[in-house]
């Protein structure tokens, strides 16, 4: 009996001293990543954004930033990093990243054309598909497939290198709808999109 | 139905006349209006009925105003029904139909009955196609009603006997359609028989003209593939005789051919399944083709689409002859006659092959033996070479080669084998020592500043597996007068978009006046030791590393250093200017006490160190020594650099873009050389 007030003290101390962490996904910072990201990409594209039904315009919600402010977001990111955890901040500046991001902008030059058609659609799982094969030319629908392919491995590539550069592997689907989205917020009008299981043009 | 919406018949002997005039019916979607049949004369003899002279006739806006000759008869012995139509103005065309239909004994009418045989037969010229497919529209199924016709002419001829067994023949003209499969001004001739309990299906398709865009329906992974066949000067023919499959069986194909002018003569045979990925009981393959880079592009590239050799160049001649069963390749012959191929992307390339390859079933070893002339794999350039083969009972194994030039240096290569040939775990493994390469080569292949004096290796098991390079043991690299050692080396997706590096470097003795002599940084003297640790390239690019570099303190060889290179020192790591006082600019060169710099690369940025501490933030990139002044050192203000911006320094430098600034020197006593 004289065992049993310590112990019981001992397993309530015990219980009570465990701290859960919780790590929570930084979605606006995320979000203001992958505009970065993917403006980089479209290029011109990106300057004819048009938004969606009930968005803002996309431009007037995320100035492009100064060569200034994109530096101090650069120390911004290394400073921040240790404290990832507690701090909103998505890092999209690694080699491999860079790496995807420069291929991925000259494929956009090819694949743009194919977007303005209806040929090629955004899908919802952060995807590209040809979707459309009428609208593509004959003589272009095996280039524009191959590009299509190419693409989707390299952003299955950015998804799962964005969650890992940011140390949670965990992310990567997260990060994938968040791309998901912002590939279609940026880009212009007329082109198509995957919606709640159906197509719809921009 | 037509019987019982009848509306008037007289009699007059043997002969009955019969006329009908339907309300509006619906027919595939569209109003048929004033449908009226008309019969003068309708026979009863040797038990048949007999209409010679019909006529029908009906408006509709998408059919036009139709009229139709025809003829019918119905055999109340058989009971059969017998109808044959004249030609009738069809969709722009002409078309005939004749139609024979059995009834089952014991039937009465025809509404009851059940049919027991039906034959037809379609006859149509010069239809026009756009408007035979707008008026079929509504009667296809949905995945054709998403196709668009364009425009051109069909003629042919569709006979059916008993249901199924059909034999189609279709000539078009200037063929344009749009979707998953398309055509593009296509001159086509279609001859295809197909019926039997077996569903046995023969034929051939020749296109004279025009190009067509054909998607068989068979996926690899998320690609399916599409080829675009172009007919040129000669016709394109495909030719088949298979029996097509029921459901959850093999699809039997006793021959299948292509014979594409300039680009590919094919044969095939095979037992092959569709279920979750194409698999095979059997399969004979013949393949010839004078231009390689046609039979690419047209019939492979299209399958290998995200693969690693999706965009090659090619050029050359190759005959292929495969065999195999139970999904395993059994015997495989491939020669090569002038073959040239060139990664896109410049990862690889070979160049001149000739010879051939054998893997073989039989138990008598069989040689075979492939040369090059020239070869690359990521800019590093690499000679002439030949290997021989040999193979038995499907076992595949190198039993000679030669020595390769690598630039102008050489790889010797004392073993080489390939284990688990034409599988996914398909491994090349390589051991052997390369003869020194003279670096003004090494680097410029990579886009690098030059570097003087010349590398020799020796290079442990190097293995390559599932685009996976690795490294057994330590490549020994003599470079510099020194030893640089490379262990832990591997690299993941070596021949994709993001390759990845990972290796452990240590560097001992580096003659720093040979490293120096040719690179426009400026003249240095000593010995340098060093390392690279958990070193990550990702895309070839630095991800993260821990490095240090230094000269030794106890070093044999006087230490020196130029006025160009004091000073590009100090605008790598000191950011201040280092020759500080005007009569120094007038020295050439200065006595130093120990060198040394470090960088610890993570998430961009590079934490600098140096050879001494100097407070919190300060470190000595370059400390002084000697016995007599001037005594220089160079100090790094603040510890965190990006890697960015520490690449363009020194890009800068080595371009020569940075001029020698001369100050006012910072006040640092000597230390002991």
């Amino acid at each position: 009996m004289s065992y049993r007030i310590p112990c019981l003290l001992i397993a309530i101390i015990a219980v009570t001293a465990c701290v859960t962490v919780n790590v929570y996904f930084p979605e606006s910072a995320a979000q203001a990543a992958a505009d970065r990201f993917i403006r980089d990409v479209y290029g011109d594209d990106a300057n004819n954004a048009a938004p969606l039904p009930g968005e803002d315009n996309p431009q007037s919600r995320h100035s492009v930033p100064s060569w200034f402010t994109r530096g101090l977001a650069s120390v911004g990111d290394f400073l921040i990093a240790p404290a990832a955890a507690q701090s909103p901040n998505i890092n999209i500046q690694t080699p491999a990243i860079d790496s995807l991001k420069s291929a991925m902008s000259a494929r956009h030059q090819q694949l743009s054309a194919g977007y303005e058609a209806g040929g090629v659609g955004m899908a919802a799982s952060g995807l590209i598909v040809l979707r459309d094969a009428k609208a593509i030319p004959l003589q272009q629908r095996n280039q524009i497939k191959q590009l299509v392919v190419q693409e989707n491995q390299d952003r299955n590539k950015l998804y799962a290198e964005v969650a890992k550069a940011n140390g949670h592997p965990e992310w990567e689907n997260e990060i994938r709808a968040i791309f998901s989205g912002r590939w279609v917020g940026n880009a212009p009008a007329g082109w198509w999109y995957e919606s709640a299981g159906s197509w719809q043009q921009k | 139905m037509l019987f019982q919406e009848s509306i008037g018949a007289t009699e007059n002997a043997n002969e009955i006349n019969l006329s009908f005039t339907m309300d509006d019916i619906v027919f595939g979607g569209e109003i048929l209006r004033n449908l009226r049949i008309n019969c003068p004369a309708v026979l009863y003899k040797h038990n048949s009925l007999e209409c010679p002279k019909a006529q029908v006739s009906f408006e509709s806006e998408k059919y036009g105003d139709l009229q139709v000759s025809a003829q019918f008869l119905w055999d109340l012995n058989n009971s059969a029904y017998h109808l044959n139509t004249g030609y009738f103005a069809f969709a722009e065309g002409r078309v005939r139909i004749s139609m024979i239909q059995t009834i089952s004994k014991g039937s009465s009418t025809p509404h009851t009955s059940t049919v027991e045989r039906h034959d037809f037969s379609i006859i149509f010229s010069d239809i026009d196609a756009n408007r035979a497919w707008q008026m079929g529209l509504p009667m296809l199924p949905p995945e054709l009603s998403q196709y668009d016709v364009e425009g051109g002419t069909i003629s042919g001829a569709i006979n059916c006997e008993n249901h199924n067994d059909c034999h189609i023949q279709l000539n078009s003209e200037q063929l344009n359609f749009s979707g998953i499969n398309a055509a593009e001004d296509a001159n086509l001739e279609i001859d295809l028989l197909f019926g039997g309990q077996k569903k046995r299906l023969t034929g051939a398709l020749r296109l004279t003209a025009g190009a067509l865009y054909i998607e068989p329906g068979f996926s690899f992974g998320t690609n399916k593939p599409g080829f675009l066949i172009a007919a040129t000067t000669q016709p394109v023919e495909f030719t088949v005789d298979a029996n097509l499959p029921s459901v959850d069986q093999a699809l039997q194909i006793h021959e299948a051919t292509i014979s594409h002018p300039d680009v590919v003569d094919m044969n095939f045979a095979g037992s092959l399944s569709f279920a979750d990925k194409i698999s095979w009981d059997s399969l004979t393959l013949n393949i010839s083709s004078p231009h390689v880079e046609n039979m690419y592009a047209t019939y492979i590239q299209p399958v290998i689409f995200g693969s690693t050799v999706d965009s090659l160049e090619l050029s050359g001649e190759i005959n292929v002859a495969l065999r195999g069963k139970q999904d395993e390749i059994t015997d495989l012959e491939i020669r090569l006659d002038d073959a040239y191929f060139d990664d896109a992307y410049d990862r690889f390339a070979m160049y001149k092959l000739n010879g051939n390859f054998f893997l073989t079933s039989s138990l008598q070893p069989q040689g075979s033996s492939v040369s090059w002339e020239g070869a690359s794999i990521y800019g590093i350039s690499l000679g002439a070479g030949e290997i021989n083969w040999d193979s038995k009972q499907r076992d595949v194994w190198i039993s000679a080669w030669e020595d390769v030039t690598v630039f102008d240096g050489a790889l010797s290569i004392n073993e080489l084998t390939v284990n688990g040939f034409g599988t996914k775990d398909a491994t090349v493994a390589l051991s052997g020592s390369l003869s020194p390469v003279s670096m003004p080569l090494v680097m410029a292949s990579f886009g690098l500043p030059p570097l003087a004096g010349k590398v020799s290796a020796t290079l442990p098991q190097l293995s390559f597996k599932r685009n996976k390079l690795l490294l057994d043991g330590d490549i020994e690299l003599k470079l510099f007068e020194g030893v640089i050692k490379v262990a832990n080396f591997e690299i993941a997706d070596l021949f994709s978009s993001v390759p990845r590096l990972k290796a452990d470097i240590a560097a001992e003795g580096i003659d720093l006046a040979t490293l120096t002599s040719t690179f426009s940084f400026g003249n240095i003297s000593g010995t340098l030791d060093g390392y690279i640790r958990s070193l990550q390239l990702d895309a070839w690019l630095p991800r993260s590393f821990d490095a240090f570099f230094a000269t030794r303190e106890d070093d044999d060889v006087r230490h020196r250093i130029s006025r160009q290179a004091v000073d590009n020192l100090g605008r790598i790591g000191a950011q201040t200017s280092v020759l500080s006082s005007g009569w120094l600019r007038f020295i050439p060169s200065y006595s130093y006490g120990r060198l040394g710099l470090g960088c610890r690369l993570q998430r961009g940025f590079c934490a600098m160190s140096g050879v001494e501490e100097s407070g919190e933030r300060g470190f000595f990139v370059l400390t002084s020594g000697g016995v007599l002044p001037p005594w220089i050192n160079i100090k790094g203000q603040g510890r965190l650099i990006s890697w960015q911006a520490l690449l363009e320094g020194i890009e800068q430098i080595s371009s020569g873009e940075v001029a020698v600034e001369v100050g006012t020197e910072p006040g640092r006593k000597k230390s002991a050389n």
